[in-house]
């Protein structure tokens, strides 16, 4: 993995046009700021793991049984 | 071609089946998906992984479960690139009987036309990962 070192208000190019921007460091926590393209989804890491573990729970527990009890039950 | 499920088995697709995911699955391998839906796609369907038999869900129609819902297509037209897309949900069976969750904060979009789909969570929208209704709803 790449580490680079910012300051406040230096940037980070990521390919042709992506930016991201240290607007400010908190104790902590730092606040970023990112210009992507709108085609480009920007996700807080925690957001994409959430929904990865649900499909994850999802392909675990689903069965042809439930499939056909939906079937049944689907007007 | 033929594809492997560890839930339906060995079987042949038709390339009208085949759908590509730009930026995959969340949790899933690889981004070409058969899409198994022999009562359409407004009936509960299967999305099965090409590339691991043991990857598959189960996706429905959110509206019979909340006649509400209704994310805002924008990012996904400007993935997909078309517009006159499906809105489906993940839905699998609950711990308690009787009931199901379905992913309504991350829906999956589909494509028909380019065959193309994407599963995009709506940060902000205050909706569920694993929301929970009566199996009941769907009726």
């Amino acid at each position: 993995m790449l580490s680079l070192a910012r300051r406040v208000g230096q940037k980070i190019r990521i390919g042709e046009d992506i930016v991201v921007v240290v607007r400010e460091i908190r104790g902590r926590q730092v606040k970023l700021g990112i210009e992507a393209p709108e085609h480009v989804r920007v996700l807080r890491e925690e957001i994409y793991e959430e929904t990865a573990e649900a499909n994850l729970e999802a392909a675990e527990r689903t069965d042809l049984a439930f499939f056909e009890r939906l079937r049944g039950l689907h007007p | 071609m033929r594809v492997e499920s560890s839930r339906l088995g060995s079987r042949d697709a038709e390339p009208s089946q085949i759908y590509t995911a730009p930026e995959g699955i969340p949790g899933f391998t690889g981004r070409r998906f058969l899409i198994e839906a022999p009562e359409g796609l407004s009936r509960p369907f299967w999305l099965q992984s090409l590339e691991d038999p043991s990857q598959s869900l189960l996706l429905i129609d959110p509206v019979r479960l909340d006649p509400t819902y209704a994310p805002a297509p924008n990012p996904a037209t400007t993935l997909l690139g078309e517009s006159a897309l499906l809105v489906r949900v993940v839905a699998w069976p609950a711990e308690e009987e009787g009931k199901l969750y379905a992913n309504l904060f991350s829906p999956v979009w589909i494509a028909p036309e380019g065959q193309r789909l994407a599963q995009l969570p709506m940060v902000g929208s205050g909706q569920l990962v694993k929301a929970v209704f009566e199996l009941s709803a769907l009726g």
